[in-house]
């Protein structure tokens, strides 16, 4: 094997401990997925800013990966050396919204997106 | 062959630009974000006939009854300087460097959703391309149904079993359940 391509990571940790630490900070279910039930498969956090809610979510996440841009313009995708990965789409194509993508591998793996909504809009 | 609602599959000119890697001889695997555990959404291969850009991209849909991403494997060759930028960083990785790819297959998925039992959609996409050595293979996928994470697997005799399973937003209920179809498309090799 070569050399890794240079730069791109924080303080070590996996996706599953970094969810881990927001749990108390923001609705979630009995699964540990991050956000309340919302339409069509996808969670919910409601906020007074979700584009910045979105964006602290997503950098909490991403400790210990590696981040890089979408080459299809539409985010960052942090990954992780098991293959959970995070992502952060500022406008989803769904409803516009905020959303954060969230897969994590493994037996007691999930793979769910939150979307980040107004707080009078929930 | 089952007739998907949604496909995400291979272009027939991806096809053959796949098929155009055998008879070559790998150089290296890169990535401008590529780290050294091999998952990025933008994965180069560079061989002796040149080198191809694998990109993770998303194709919204509404087959479900509602607007979705689907992934989907996007293959274009890479320029040159691009090739040359990666060498230069450094962001290149050298496992299975100078072995000749003897064959190329597409690993097909075909996803049906079944409601109380009755077909409701399918799902067809390429999940994965493997390049075999003979004895070894180099494997690209897809990691997820609904994103652009890609990842490298090395192995050691190719069974669909080792190709990295995909996370996906599709849940079992009492009423839903999801029948997954893999099938390997073994490409021509155009100069036969």
């Amino acid at each position: 094997m070569g050399h890794a391509s240079g730069g791109g990571y924080s303080s070590p940790g996996g996706l599953s401990q970094n969810l881990g630490k927001l749990l108390n900070k923001f609705p979630s279910d009995r699964q540990g997925r991050l956000g309340a039930k919302g339409r069509n498969k996808a969670r919910l956090i409601a906020s007074d800013n979700p584009a910045k809610t979105s964006e602290d979510v997503y950098s909490a996440l991403k400790s210990g990966g590696k981040e890089s841009r979408l080459p299809n313009g539409k985010g960052r995708l942090t990954a992780f050396p098991d293959g959970s990965r995070v992502i952060h789409r500022p406008v989803s194509s769904s409803d516009g919204s905020p959303v954060v993508e969230i897969s994590i591998k493994g037996p007691n793996g999930s793979s769910y997106k939150i979307h980040f909504i107004p707080k009078e809009s929930k | 062959m089952i007739e998907p609602n949604m496909s995400t599959e291979f272009s027939d000119s991806e096809n053959q630009q796949l098929s155009e890697l055998i008879g070559s001889k790998l150089l290296f695997v890169g990535g401008k974000d590529l780290p050294e555990f091999l998952v990025a959404s933008q994965i180069v291969i560079s061989t002796t006939k040149g080198a191809l850009v694998f990109e993770g991209d998303v194709v919204e849909s509404g087959f479900e009854g509602y607007v979705e991403n689907y992934s989907r494997i996007r293959v274009h060759p890479s320029p040159a300087k691009e090739v040359s930028n990666l060498q230069i960083r450094g962001n290149v990785y050298f496992q299975h460097a100078g072995e000749l790819i003897r064959n190329v297959y597409v690993v097909r998925r075909v996803i049906t959703e079944l409601k109380q039992g009755v077909p409701s959609w399918t799902l067809a996409t390429s999940r994965a391309v493997v390049l075999d050595f003979g004895t070894t293979q180099l494997c690209l996928s897809k990691l997820g149904e609904h994103d652009e994470a890609l990842a490298i697997t090395d192995m050691h005799g190719f069974e669909i079993g080792k190709v990295p399973e995909t996370t996906s937003y599709f849940e079992v209920d009492l009423e839903t359940g999801y029948q997954v179809h893999d099938e390997i498309i073994l490409l021509n090799d155009p100069d036969a």
